[in-house]
């Protein structure tokens, strides 16, 4: 049996950050600019206003539950039979996005630089990472994260900042995009982006300072969100929608357009660093918490036995896509659209339903 | 069918299949001899060892007080023996459930063994000569009697040959060593029993003196016994048997005193006696350099320390050197460090506590705190795992080390091993623990972090913008090791697209003549600096640096003129080894070149990708890794509550007002806000609390 792990509250910090934004390393920007086209700034920060909105429900409901994660909260709202089926779904649902992430971040990695490799010898390096973290659990995941979330920040600032004598102010109109209805509707759908914040939910009770909950979670949504718009509207300064939809990884292609000087004239190989860094602190994280939440629903003893089975389901779910292509396509037209009624809303009306039974039982038992 | 199952059965047991006896090859004459001449020989030749030993046992004529030694013994044991033989069968319970017998029952029992023993070897003759011996068999009876019955000879197993299997020495041995028998009245019985411990008729250097000393008006028969080259003798003379040969004829007011008294009080002015109870007190002390007094009618000896062997003076540090700050280092001798580290710190809080660790050698070893700085729990810690130890022989705090690490297969050190006592007490001061052990310059420092490994001792000692630079260079070095060869490949195998198009240029024609790939050119050349290392260190003396660098230069030189590797790549293989002799800790220096090839393979099998997969990896293990309990990144990962002002950049002097937050030391501050009373704060109050009127 594992001793139980204690997160400060930096590292629960750069481990939201980290799961929200390392989507921007992948197609974000391009997905975004898609939907609402120039605009995709705006519905960022809606969004970001929206899950914010939505945390500040959660906080002070959750603060009755402090020291108990999301499944403890299902089993008082919904009792044993809710809490596995609750379980069940949150496995289904950290399956999903991570056998997705796996095969795009490994997809990535074949275009960047591993032309020649086979798919499959690419996720299995990924798979060893995530076998290793998980292995060693959330504490070393969020202490590597402590460390390295502060050099990918850097190294993505970098890129943008670099990238500042190309911005053009006039690529980010007409200021709508495809119009308010347009980002109001999307931005909807676009929830999902955000729908790693369910973490903190699970990692709650590690937290050395549990009290510092909603801080991490204002800041977390906060910096995701800014982050999350200011990488999207950099790429959109460069290139004009429709043109910004063509480019399969657009941080990647913002790399490359970096030429610092006359010597350095192609620099990106060494943002690789950030591409996998970034995707070797997701995955491990996700499959950490799949592991987790299967132990805590079905009440296991031991965690790390279920490391190997979970990753032997999820490289063979992330091999099961023909191409990259079909890879976001499942992506784009079955996540992202449904991902947020199951990392943000049912969240929400489990801690409704948790507190107004927990009332109730108060007052059943204060009579 | 029965024909079949014999067929089977001979096959099982090795039996030849046309029923021939078995031959042995005589290994004197080299001619082939039956099994029987061959037994029957080997018991001859085993009888005759058995009587050459019985006649070495027996006391050379020469040695005539050895032999009045014995022959008393003989005579005060005769009774003894009567009795025992009597009553055998209660007396192999004793020994057998490994009793408190008392040692004269010790010697009684293994005189009445050998009595026994050579009873049963005139029986076991006979037996031999007929078959195989017991002894070479090592089988059951039963089988014993089948083989011989077939005339079968199985070839031994080791682990039933006579060196492994004689078992009853084991028990005794068991038995002996389990017990700690207190001292008897009788000298002479002390004596024997001294003798037998040390088998004293052997050992060159164990020494005993028999004397007599007067109390009371009454003569005592008395001895001391020392080990001859480990102890001082003019002290021993001077301050042992001078006195208590002399002085106990002088008048001294003994009407009140036992006899135990008055030699404790009054026979013997030496500053360090105990009083021990049982043989294994004394025995201890006799072995780390003492002596011990034994005297008739006494059930107590005496331990005195006189300690006097050979041992090399405080030098100057080999492996940490330093331009700036104290030149001493520790040597082999436990209280020589001791006392450096007191000379040092001078503080009479500082706690210096004595463990013995190995079973058999006993090692001294000393755990060193503050008592009113370290953390209680820490120090516990260190105290509960160092007495956990159950190991024979320690002889070095590298064993020491391994012992008591949290996780044997981390790749960096958990301990620092430092020969320098500034160094120590620097780290004491912070509420760190040491531990010293006898016979190792190095003492070890627990807890650490990574930081600490790339601290050099200089660094406190130079001013500050300097040192920060310096740790800088020393970082870079690390990075320079643990990647530059990896990363070379990497660019060179897999992203040609990151290097600017001239030394893209300059690089391809530096490798147009190299018909090896980048990597095999690249192991070649790290193992041969490697093993230019390793001979540079074991050749002796001044051969040693000189062959390093005439080595690698020749070696460089005709490896590119030969087109084996080209000049970038022994550009990169010595910048590589200068950036690993920067490192300042020898254990994290000998982890960083052995991860440098795991990343050269990583970086040969997918790039930088490949080697981001490893930083990773590498990064999961130190973060999860504890030095005694404190996280091996602290304080970055996770962050602990102090200001990080002496970690990776150090701060002034006066700026680092606090002492480490991770070792949760009893007093946490260790200098005021404003350390330097001569300077106005920032606030314009001066350190006294008065305000500035300069404001």
């Amino acid at each position: 049996m594992e001793e139980k792990a204690k997160i400060g509250n930096f590292e629960a910090f750069c481990l939201l950050l980290n799961m929200v934004c390392a989507k921007i390393v992948l197609d974000y920007p391009r997905t975004v600019s898609e939907d609402v086209g120039s605009a995709a700034w705006i519905m960022i920060i809606l969004d970001t206003i929206v899950v914010f909105v939505f945390f500040a429900i959660i906080s002070p409901l959750y603060e009755k539950f402090l020291g108990k994660d999301l499944i403890d909260i299902s089993e008082i709202a919904l009792k044993k039979v809710g809490k596995i089926i609750i379980g069940i779904i949150f496995i289904v649902q950290f399956l999903y996005m991570t056998h997705i992430t796996l095969r795009e971040f490994a997809e990535d990695i074949k275009v960047i630089s591993l032309t020649a490799t086979p798919i499959s010898v690419v996720i299995i390096l990924f798979c060893i990472a995530m076998i290793v973290g998980a292995y060693l659990g959330i504490e070393a995941i969020c202490r590597v994260y402590a460390l390295s979330v502060p050099i990918l920040t850097g190294a993505l600032t970098l890129i943008l900042m670099l990238n500042s004598p190309k911005f053009d102010i006039s690529r980010i109109a007409p200021w709508f995009g495809l119009g308010v209805e347009t980002i109001l509707k999307k931005g909807l759908t676009n929830l999902s982006q955000f729908s790693e914040i369910v973490v903190l939910l699970l990692i709650a009770p590690f937290l050395n300072n549990k009290k510092a909950f909603k801080g991490i979670g204002r800041l977390g949504i906060l910096l995701s969100g800014f982050f999350l718009a200011m990488a999207t509207t950099c790429y959109l300064l460069i290139y004009q929608f429709p043109t910004s939809t063509e480019f399969f990884l657009p941080m990647y292609q913002m790399a490359r357009i970096i030429s610092f000087g006359r010597f350095f004239t192609r620099i990106e190989p060494a943002f690789i660093l950030i591409w996998v860094l970034t995707a070797f602190l997701y995955l491990s994280s996700s499959l950490y918490f799949i592991t987790y939440i299967f132990q805590r629903t079905f009440d296991l003893k031991y965690r790390r036995p279920l490391i190997v089975p979970f990753i032997i389901i999820l490289f063979t779910l992330s091999i099961l896509p023909e191409n990259l292509y079909s890879t976001l396509q499942i992506d784009m037209q079955i996540y992202s659209r449904f991902s947020w009624i199951i990392a943000i809303l049912l969240p929400l009306i489990l801690v409704i339903i948790a507190s107004v039974r927990s009332r109730k039982n108060k007052e059943a038992g204060n009579k | 069918m029965k024909n079949i199952a014999s067929y089977l059965k001979n096959i099982l047991l090795f039996k030849p299949a046309n029923n021939k006896k078995p031959f042995m090859l005589d290994e004197s004459s080299g001619k082939q001899t039956s099994n029987k001449e061959s037994s029957e020989e080997k018991s001859s030749h085993k009888s005759s060892e058995e009587e050459k030993t019985q006649q070495d046992d027996k006391p050379s004529p020469g040695d005539k007080s050895q032999e009045d030694d014995k022959s008393s013994s003989v005579n005060n044991f005769s009774e003894e023996d009567k009795s025992s033989s009597e009553d055998k069968s209660s007396e192999e319970e004793q020994s057998s459930s490994g009793d408190k017998s008392s040692e004269e029952d010790k010697l009684s029992e293994s005189k009445l063994s050998k009595n026994q023993a050579s009873n049963e070897k005139t029986d076991e003759n006979s037996e031999d000569v007929e078959g195989v011996s017991e002894n070479y068999t090592g089988s059951k009876k039963s089988d014993r009697k089948k083989y011989r019955k077939k005339g079968i000879i199985r070839p031994i197993p080791i682990k039933d040959s006579e060196i492994l299997k004689n078992k009853d020495d084991r028990k005794a041995q068991k038995n002996y060593d389990g017990q700690d028998t207190r001292i008897s009245k009788s000298m002479r019985t002390c004596l024997e029993v001294m003798k037998q411990r040390y088998s004293a008729d052997i050992n060159g250097d164990f020494k005993i003196r028999e004397f007599k000393v007067q109390v009371k008006d009454k003569a005592y028969d008395a001895f001391v016994c020392f080990f001859d080259g480990l102890t001082n003798t003019s002290i021993i003379n001077s301050s042992i048997l001078v006195p208590m040969m002399t002085m106990s004829i002088m008048p001294i007011d003994t009407e009140e005193q036992s006899v135990k008294e008055i030699i404790y009080n009054h026979l013997i002015p030496q500053n360090q006696i105990t009083i021990c109870k049982t043989y294994q007190e004394v025995v201890d002390g006799v072995n780390f350099g003492g002596i011990g007094i034994f005297v008739d009618t006494l059930d107590v000896a005496f331990a005195g320390d006189v300690k006097g062997w050979e041992h090399r003076s405080v030098e100057k540090p080999e492996t940490e050197l330093n331009i700036r700050g104290p030149r001493e280092s520790f040597n082999e001798t436990c209280r020589v460090n001791s006392a450096l580290l007191r000379k040092t710190l001078k503080d009479e809080n500082l706690i210096v506590e004595d463990v013995l660790v190995g079973v058999r050698s006993k090692t001294p070893c000393s755990i060193v705190y503050i008592k009113n700085i370290a953390n209680k729990k820490l120090v516990d810690e260190v105290r509960k795992r160092l007495k956990s130890i159950k190991i024979a022989y320690l002889r070095d705090s590298g064993e020491l080390e391994s012992l008591l690490e949290d996780d044997t297969f981390l790749p960096a050190p958990q301990m620092l091993l430092t020969e320098r006592p500034d160094r120590v007490a620097s780290y004491l001061s912070e509420g760190r623990v040491a531990i010293i052990v006898h016979g190792s310059p190095f003492v070890i420092v627990v807890p650490i972090t990574l930081f600490n490994l790339i601290h050099s001792p200089e660094d406190d000692y130079l001013r500050f913008p300097y040192s920060t630079l310096l740790r800088m260079v020393r970082i870079f070095g690390t990075m320079i090791t643990l990647f530059l060869p990896a990363t070379y490949l990497a660019i060179t195998t897999y992203h040609h697209e990151m290097v600017p198009t001239d030394l893209l240029l300059a690089i391809a024609s530096s490798r147009e003549k190299v018909p090896f790939p980048t990597i095999i050119s690249l192991l070649m050349m790290e193992i041969s600096f490697e093993l230019i290392r390793e001979a540079g260190v074991r050749i002796p003396g001044p051969i040693g640096s000189t062959l390093s660098i005439v080595g690698a230069l020749i070696l460089g030189q005709a490896a590119v003129s030969a087109n084996l590797v080209s000049p970038i790549l022994i550009i990169i293989v010595a910048v590589t080894g200068l950036g690993s002799f920067a490192i300042p800790d020898f254990s994290l220096g000998y982890s960083l070149r052995a991860l440098r090839f795991c990343y050269i393979f990583l970086a040969y099998f997918a790039g930088l990708i490949g080697i981001t997969f490893g930083i990773f990896l590498h990064l999961l293990f130190l973060v999860d890794a504890k030095s005694f309990g404190v996280p091996f990144f602290v304080p970055f990962a996770p962050r602990s509550k102090g200001r990080r002002k002496n970690t990776v950049i150090r701060l002034p002097i006066w700026a680092q007002e606090y002492r480490p937050d991770f070792l949760n030391p009893k007093d946490i501050k260790q200098q005021p806000s404003i350390s330097r009373g001569w300077v106005k704060s920032e606030k314009g109050v001066k350190a006294d609390g008065r305000e500035s009127k300069n404001r």
